[in-house]
Parts: structure tokens; sequence; C-alpha cells
């Protein structure tokens, strides 16, 4: 349920920096922790063609079950891949550097995960570009693989210490003050400036029913400009009037975690000087689908979707030792035939 | 939790009856107190115990997590030993036996099997034979009295107390402390400094005691020294404790300050009684603070190098010594992956490891390196770990190191000082690929070919040296003229034995009674990378094997096609993608004649009764007639360019199409699947069209055709790197060229619509001797 009410009054923004610019740096994340909301892995195919913002071309080729990757563009392979095996997945990992000289005559950087999941490699950034707007710490992420980092609404950031990153937003809430900004290709510059359109207040931490902790909340505007991470702000934050719709979200207690998709739930208008909020989390219902084969009922993890009460949808519980209990019974009598659960649950 | 919407199934009804998170209580076997010895390794809080099912009992060591929100977790090893699931998914419980006490948990759950193996191997020694299997979590432990005695070496389990009517004694020593329940923990009210409430969760799955970042950053102590911490009854836990500055993932109406650890607990003995809602905390240890703790809190903070590297040369031998260390590697390669600063990092990360493991760390870190593109580093960090190669708790740790730094420096064009690394590491472990491999890399730039050969082959079966090797051995074996010619049959002959193959005891023998003139064609869809050695492809293509085997190719025709999933190999062609496309193949399989679908994968041991289910079907094709007559001919010309013609005799009808196929005998190509020679390989076609409509003049076609080997190896080629191009997937350029002996021609006819085969026939092309074997 979306509640809209007005704000009586929109405190002026206390503006401790104006506008300006800021330089950043380009800084290798070899244990990657940044949660990105729409994480993808490109392919490798025959190189890193999809990285674009370097004069070079990073070659990469099979050896065996390894990657050969020409790391300095000059047209030689010089690294070779071999990757750390998960032996319980098959999974082999590792991370890549690829150095050189951008199309503006910069020395460029760009550091790779590599996964090979059984289906060849793939890679995704595993480097952010770094600075920060007055003391808050700002991080930009090529989200979309391309190289570059001004894809407003594809590519991703982080504002201050959280590792929970929101799309690249055209606005950024720093220490309660909405700035706009724009963003260098080569994400060495952020321009900013007081965002000077209409503003509302979104909430969605305060109307969240749940046991567990809101790690993150990703809204996302319809136009795809403006995106906001949500869940660390009790009372809602500024963010321009738009239509947003909740993109994903992340709920955890302890080292369990569920993940949150927009499901049913509709998207979320923010009317300036208003204050917008969301009724949304427990109780959730559960939905499955199931299959027989033979005299057998099949039901697979798959089948089950969970949805809260605004129909935001809940999945990829994590640890997967949390079933629903399934019951067959008699359709007249209502005796009980048989009970499951999925297999390694409680 | 509500029930989910009913959904009508027949006369049943399916409902889910209860929902997410439900929680399994563990079952209480044996009345009394088990005192259940404890110890703490690496900072975690380790109990070792028997696990039981019905049908077996191991011994396991398992962690005691008192706020992780589960019942019990199992690595699916131990699931596996214990038997206790069965293929639909039914749970039998799962006795664990401790030192006068029994738990009985009706269901394990799955853990962090990657972080127990690691545990396992890093800290072996203190766990003594068994390994860590996993957890014990808070939806057991909260069914119990608790007490935490970590200072004497013991956990107390007994059955919930009845509740007080009257208020706990107060007894010198011991503080009675109110607590809350909140998401099956248990919750110690704590005040901060400038006498804010909190909740401080009570924990034991790890050493330090965390303070929820946020609240740190809140008052400007990003290290964690917030002040007091005085949980109410006044002990503070800052004296006794430095607390951890980290992201707290819980909740709690009154806020969350953090979770204790096993520092704590190792001052205190914790009682916890649920039922009364108290926690009785006796101190078993002067508070002494941790001074070095802070120290590296506060050397963190800034994520750059240099205060972790004053903070290792002031703290040497510091609990959190070794963290600081991989910290210092992390933000140093990060910042410069040049300086010297790394060759620091590298010797701190072998002074903080235990002298018996050194090898081992400085190995994992040198893959990692390698990988990164920093052989420097890579040199840097062998260097360190060969002279405890001999000392290491794993033996092979030692020859991995000279393994990978003989790699890295014969890339590196130092091949003397590789070879010296790569002869150390084929010492201990001969069999392995890569080793071979670089070995016969250096012996051919030195000119030793013959050496050089034998080592390509010993690599040449390995999936990660395979491809190399084989390239490696077509290249050398012209420098050896006393031996044969490089062939596939060459190199099937020297590795014979060293990898799976399945040969059939008995031979097809067509008779009038089992064979009643139409000759079958099986197509083999499969794929190089699906799978492993042991389950995936492998099991296909041994039963493959086994009909090449049993049917004689006058009776049988096949043909084996390429999948591009789940990576493309180099025999996917256009070929390939159109039969696959036309076909609507979706995954490994045997087509016989078209329209009998048979398994195309398995395990390896699958492979037999692959190749029975198979034959059967085989067979059963074999006994039906057929109307049409095929007749090929086929010769490779002095130019190399192969021509003949393909004649089909037999009544016209609608929706029939021709297909001539030329195919390879044997590829040699290794992939994960451990098939390192891949059979009846699908190049081309030899029609303008693949499926040509027949089209006969009394009853009779002759299709004429021309080819040359070169342009089809072209083609082919060409297709791999616009697959590459359209972001297909990288393709190893290897395995393209079409060997002339190899070359067998396969041709059918069949149903357009339904691709039924109602004639198949195969032929090996005449030609000059020289080009044939």
């Amino acid at each position: 349920m979306i509640l809209a009410s007005a704000i009586l009054s929109l405190a002026p923004q206390a503006l401790p920096i104006g506008g300006g610019s800021i330089e950043l740096e380009y800084k290798t994340y070899r244990k990657w922790d940044i949660v990105l909301p729409a994480e993808q892995f490109a392919r490798v195919s025959g190189g890193f063609s999809s990285v674009s913002c370097s004069g070079e071309s990073f070659g990469a080729e099979l050896d065996g079950t390894a990657l050969v990757v020409d790391t300095d563009g000059d047209g030689t392979p010089d690294v070779r891949v071999a990757g750390k095996k998960d032996d319980a997945t098959g999974e082999r990992s590792a991370m890549v550097t690829l150095t050189g000289t951008g199309t503006d005559g910069k020395p460029f950087q760009y550091a790779a995960r590599l996964v090979d999941s059984g289906k060849g490699w793939h890679f995704a950034a595993s480097g952010a570009q770094v600075g920060k707007i007055g003391e808050t710490k700002v991080r930009l992420i090529d989200q979309n693989n391309d190289g570059r980092y001004d894809g407003f609404g594809q590519d991703a950031m982080t504002i201050g210490r959280s590792k929970f990153a929101t799309f690249l937003s055209r606005a950024v809430n720093v220490g309660g003050v909405l700035y706009q900004i724009d963003v260098a290709p080569d994400g060495s510059r952020i321009d900013f400036e007081p965002y000077t359109g209409e503003v509302g207040v979104l909430d969605l931490a305060s109307g969240l029913e749940t046991d567990g902790k809101l790690l993150s909340a990703v809204v996302r505007s319809a136009d795809r400009q403006f995106s906001f991470d949500l869940a660390s702000f009790k009372k809602g934050i500024r963010v321009p009037a738009q239509t947003y719709s909740l993109h994903s979200g992340k709920l955890g207690l302890g080292k369990s975690v569920a993940y949150v998709k927009p499901g049913r739930l509709g998207e979320i208008d923010v009317t300036g000087g208003e204050r917008t909020s969301l009724a949304w989390g427990g109780p959730v219902k559960a939905e499955f689908r199931y299959a027989r084969n033979g005299g057998q009922v099949v039901i697979r993890p798959d089948d089950v979707t969970y949805f809260g009460k605004a129909g935001e949808e809940y999945r990829v519980w994590d640890p997967v030792g949390k079933s629903p209990e399934f019951t067959i019974k008699e359709l007249k009598a209502g005796t009980e035939l048989a009970k499951a659960m999925f297999p390694g649950s409680s | 939790m509500s029930p989910v919407p009913v959904a009508l199934l027949g006369r049943y009804v399916l409902a889910a009856i209860a929902g997410v998170g439900s929680t399994v209580a563990a079952a209480l076997a044996q009345d009394g107190v088990g005192r259940i010895p404890v110890r703490v390794v690496a900072g975690k809080l380790v109990v070792s115990c028997d696990a039981s099912s019905p049908s077996r009992r191991i011994p396991v060591n398992l962690f005691v997590e008192f706020e992780t929100a589960c019942g019990m977790q199992l690595h699916n090893r131990a699931a596996a030993g214990l038997r206790i699931e069965t293929s639909d998914g039914r749970a039998i419980p799962v006795t664990l036996h401790l030192p006068g006490f029994e738990l009985v948990v009706p269901k394990r759950e799955h853990g962090d099997e990657p972080f127990l193996e690691e545990f396992t191997k890093y800290h072996a020694a203190e766990l003594g034979e068994n390994a860590v299997v996993g957890v014990i979590g808070a939806e057991v432990l909260e069914n119990y009295h608790v007490v935490f005695d970590v200072a004497e070496g013991v956990m107390e389990l007994s059955a919930p107390r009845a509740r007080d009517t009257e208020p706990p004694p107060v007894v010198e020593g011991t503080t009675n402390v109110p607590i809350t329940l909140q998401g099956g923990m248990a919750w110690l009210p704590v005040r901060y400094g400038d006498g804010q409430p909190a909740a401080l969760a009570i924990g034991s799955a790890r050493y330090d005691t965390w303070i929820d970042a946020t609240v740190c950053d809140e008052r400007g102590k990003p290290a964690g020294d917030i002040g007091p911490l005085t949980i109410e009854g006044g002990i503070d836990v800052a004296k006794f404790v430095a607390l951890r500055p980290e992201e707290v993932i819980l909740v709690h109406p009154d806020s969350v300050a953090g979770v204790t650890g096993l520092g704590f607990l190792k001052h205190f003995r914790v009682e916890v009684d649920r039922t009364n809602r108290l926690a009785k905390l006796t101190q078993r240890a002067r508070a002494e603070f941790p001074e070095a703790d802070l120290a590296f809190f506060r050397a963190r903070v800034d994520e750059e190098p240099e205060p972790l590297l004053e903070f290792l040369a002031a703290h040497e031998g510091a609990r959190l010594a070794h963290e600081a260390a991989e910290l210092l590697l992390d933000l140093s390669l990060s910042e410069d992956p040049e300086a010297d600063a790394i060759q620091v990092a590298l010797e701190w990360i072998r002074d903080t490891t235990v002298e018996d493991l050194r090898a081992t760390r400085l190995l994992d870190l040198m893959t990692g390196l390698a990988d990164e593109g920093f052989p420097r580093w890579v040199v840097a960090a062998g260097e360190l770990a060969i002279p405890s190669g001999r000392d290491d708790r794993y033996p092979e740790a030692v020859h991995n190191v000279h393994s990978k730094m003989g790699e890295v420096l014969l890339a590196g064009g130092e091949g003397r000082r590789a070879w010296r690394h790569l002869l150390s590491a084929a010492f201990g472990i001969p069999e392995d690929g890569m080793v071979n491999l670089n070995l016969g890399r250096y012996y051919e730039s030195e000119g030793r070919y013959k050496r050089a050969f034998s080592r390509y082959v010993q690599a040449s079966i390995k999936v990660e040296s395979g491809p190399a090797a084989i390239e490696a051995l077509e290249r050398v074996q012209p420098m050896l003229p006393d031996e044969d010619p490089f062939s596939v049959d060459l190199v099937e002959r020297m590795i014979e034995g060293k990898v799976r193959g399945f040969g059939t005891a008995t031979r097809f023998e067509a008779d009038e009674i089992n064979f009643a003139g139409r000759v079958a064609l099986v197509e083999f869809f499969t794929n190089a990378y699906m799978g492993d050695g042991s389950r995936g492809a492998i099991g296909g293509a041994l039963g493959n094997q086994g009909l090449l085997g049993h049917f004689p190719p006058e009776n049988v025709a096949f043909l084996s096609y390429h999948l591009f999933e789940p990576n493309p190999d180099p025999m996917v062609n256009a070929l390939s993608d159109h039969v696959i496309d036309v076909r609507g193949i979706e995954r490994p399989m045997h087509l016989i004649n078209g329209t009998a679908a048979q398994p195309g994968a398995g395990r390896w041991r699958d492979g037999e009764e692959i190749y029975n289910r198979c034959r059967k079907a085989i067979q059963l094709a074999l006994l039906e007639q057929s109307s049409y007559a095929l007749k090929l001919d086929a010769r490779f010309g002095a130019d190399g360019a192969l021509s003949g013609t393909f004649t089909i005799e037999g009544p016209e009808r609608d929706e029939l199409d021709v297909n001539l196929i030329l195919a390879e005998r044997a590829v040699l190509f290794p992939g994960k699947t451990e098939v390192v020679v891949h059979r009846m390989v699908a190049r081309a076609s030899l029609l303008d069209a693949v499926d040509t409509a027949y089209r006969p003049t009394d009853e009779s076609m002759a299709i004429p055709f021309t080819v040359d080997l070169g342009a089809i190896v072209q083609a082919n080629v060409a297709f791999l790197d616009e697959l590459e191009a359209d972001g297909g997937g990288s393709v190893v350029r290897m395995s393209t060229a079409i060997d002339p002996a190899q070359v067998r021609l396969v041709g059918c006819i069949r149903n357009a619509r339904t691709g039924e085969v109602l004639q198949a026939i195969q032929i090996d092309p005449e030609g000059p001797e020289e080009r044939t074997q």
C-alpha cells in the first residue's frame, strides 16, 4: 500500500558544499563485496571487446580451461588465467587487470572478475572510480561492462560506506542534500550542483514489516535517470519528484538473507512537497506450482514464489536450508497423504 | 505463517502448511546436564562428537554458533556419508553423540561448504583427525538451558528451567542480567557512555565482539573505540575487549549495539536461562584490554597500507597480525602493483602464518597473483614458500609452488631457472599436465625434441594442458625423423590406457534375420566442455565409442555434431548449427535414424548403460526395410580435391531430403570431459543445401560433388571467428584442420518433416597413397 501525505514544509536544504567538481581515482577491489543492483557478467568472446573506453583492444583466447589474456592490449597475450576452482560447484574464478591508455590519452585501468561456471569465461568489473563529495565517499562502477562510467540508469554507484550500490543516478543525496551530477565517460570526474527540480520525500524503511534488517531497497525512476537506496533512511530521503519503482532489495538477519524483487508491486509516485511511504513486507504469502510425474507430485524450489503485502516478491532465500513444508491431503476427507520438504532444509 | 492458497490436484489438495523459517526443534534423547568440552580454534568455538544415522556413525567437528539462525548445518559430504537423505528429499534424523548428552536433529541444513573446507585445510592440526563439517546453531540451542564456560573449555546443555516465581538469588561474583529474546537470540541490555540504551546479542560464532559500524560512525569513532558499553549490572564490555566495527545485520526493538564474541566469553561464564529471561555472568578472567586489537581496528580505518605496516611492526605476533598482513597486500596491490611494499606484505603474510602452512598459504596466494597478472610477485611469493616446503603439512604444496614458479619464469624467458623448478615439481607430481607441458616447452626451446615430445604426450591427455600439448606434438614430431608421422592414430596409441575408453567384447554380424537392408544412421550430439571426466559428455562419448566398435560401418553409419552449450568447442560449425536448429536438439543425445532419441551424456560409468540402450534401439532400426538404395563414390584427386557422386534410387515422394556429410573419423581435442579423441565429427555438407530435396528422374537421382578440404577448414574457422565476434564465446583455434586420412563420407535420405532416416551409407574415399594411411 502506497501512502502519500503532504509535508508541512520541506526544510531548506543545508548546503555544506555548493556545486563543484571532484576527481576520482581508479581502485581495484581484489575481494569484491559491492552488491550491484543488476550485476551482469559479459561473455569473454575472443577478448574484452565491450570494454571500450580504452584505445587498446584486449584479446583473450582459451588455453585448455585457462584463459590467456592480452592485458596491456599490445596484441600479445601476457597473462594465463587458470582461476581458483571451487570443488563444490566446479566454478573457476579469478581476477585480471587490463591496463593501457584511454581514448583520451590518460592511463586506463580496468580490473575484471572472471568466472567460468561451466559456460565459458565471463567477466564483470572488479574495480571502481572512487572520490569524495565533501567527506562522503562516492564510487562509480561499470555495471554494464562497457568500460565506461557514465551510463545513467545502467552503471552503478555507492554513496558513503554502503556496499550496496544503486544505479548511476543523475541526482544523489549526500548528507541529506540533493545534488545533480554529471559524470565523465571514464569516471575520472564528477561535476555536481544542488538539485533545483521539484523534490519530495520517499520512505520505504518505516513501513516495512519484517523481523529482519532491510539491507538495501533500490528504487529507480521510470526514465531510469534517478536511483536511490532507501534502506538506511528510517524516515525517508529527499528525492526528485518522479515516478519510481522498486528495482531490488535485500533483507538480512545474521547470515540469512532474502532478495526482494518488485513482483506485483506497482509504481510509486513521488509528488513535489509530499511524503510518500510504502506499507510492505509481512505477512508473506506463498504461491506455488507443481507437476505430476506418474504417481509423484513434483515441486521445485523455483516453483514457489513468496509475495509481501504490497505485492513485492521475495526470492533466493539463503541459506537454502529453510523450506516450506508441503502436505498432500485427500480432498474430501482431508486425510493427510504425504508431507514433503525440499532436501537439505529444515 | 499464513497458509498458501490451495491448489487442486485431481482428488488431492496440495497445501503448504508451514512457512519459511519454520523451526524444527532438536529432541532431547537423554535427561540431565551435558558438560561438553569445547575448544577455541582460530576464533571459532568447536565441539568434537560423533554424528550418527541408523546406518552410519562418523566422528565430526562442529562449530557452535549461538546466534546463527540455523538448526544444524552439515556439509554435503558428511550428509552423504551418513545417508540421511533419500532421493525424494525425505530426511532421516541425525543424532549428535556429545559427552553425556545426545541431540537428535530431524533434518540438516546446507552450510558454507567452501569456508568449512578452507577452515579444515588450514587448521587440521588443531582439529585433530576430523574435519569441521557443520554448525550447531540457534534453532537447536534455543531449546536448552545453555552455559558457556569457555575459559574452562566447557559448554553445558540441559533442559529448560522451570519458571521461577522468586527473583533470582544474588550470588557474589555473579551478575544477574535480564535478557530479551528476539529473532531466536538472547540479548543483553547495554548502555553507551552517553546513557543511550541498546541491545547486545550473546554470540559465539566469532572471536571478536562486533559493534555496529553505524553506531561507531555516528559517534565519530570508526575504529570502534566508542567508550563504555555497559551491560545492565555494571559490566563494561569495552574494558574486556576491543569492539570491532562491522556491519551487524540484526534487529532489536531497543536498537542493536552488536554481538559478543569468544574474546568476551573467555572472560565470563555466561548462563542463559531463556525461560526466566535471565543471564548470569560470572567473571572468569581479569580484564586485560587487548590494545593490539584496537590498534588493528584503527589501522584499517583509512584503507591505506602505511597504518597497517606500522601496526605489524609494532604488534608482532598479535592475534590479528595475519589478517593485517593480508589486508596490507590487498591495499598495496590496489594502490601500486609495482611497489616494493608488496614484497614486504608478502613477507608479513609468511611470518604471520604458522610454519607448517607457509608453503600452502603462499601457494594459494601465488595462484591469485598469477591470474591477476603479477608474475613478479608470483615468483617472489614462491621464493618465500620454498624454504618452508619440507615442513608444510601438505607435502604436495611445495611441488605446486615449483610448478607455478616454473610456469611463470618460463613465460618470462628465464628458461634455465624455470627448468630447475619444473623438474622439482615433476618429482612430486609427475602426471601434472602443466608441469609436463612446460617441461616440453623448455626442451623444445633447447632443441631437445625427443624429450619434449615425451613430455607433450603426457600433457596431451590433461584438460588444462591438452590443447597446447597437441599443437606442440604436431610441431615437434617433424623434428623426429625416426618416429611415426604425427596423426590422430599415433596419439591415440600413445595415450592408450591413460584415458577412459570403452570397448565391446562382441561385434554385430549381419544376417538375414537381424538386418533388413536399411543402414541405420546414429547422430551423436555432444560438447567437449560438458561436465568433466566423471560425468557429463563423457558417459555419452564412451557409449558412442562402444557402438562404433560393435557395429560394422556397412550396417550403421555414425556422425557427431557438437553443441554450442555450455561453451562452443572448435568442432562446432555452420553444419552443426543448422542440424541442431532444424532437429530442435537442446541437449546431448544419440538420435537413431533421426527419430529415436537415446541418452548422450551421463556419468562415465553410465557409458555401458548408454551403449546398451542405443545398441538395442539400433538393432530395432536394423530390422526396418527400406525402399531406397544409396551409392556413394568418392576419391581424392592429385590436387587434393575430393570429388565423387552420390546416387539415390527409390520412389519419389513429397518431403524427402538427401544429406551428404563429410566427417572425420577421429579428431584430437582434449576438452573438459577428458575425451581426447572425438569420433565421426561432422565437418561440412557436400551438397549446396544441407537438406537437398530428393528430385529423382526415373526413381534415381545422382548428385556429383567436388570439394576442397582447405575451403572447408577456412569456412569453419570463419564460422568460429564470427561466432566469437557475435559474443558466442571464446573458442580454441585448434582441431579445425581436416586430415584426409580420417575423412569419411556419410549420406542418407530422410523424411524432411519427421527427420526419419530411410536409408544411409558411409564410405571412406579412395585417394592417392600419400594422402591416406
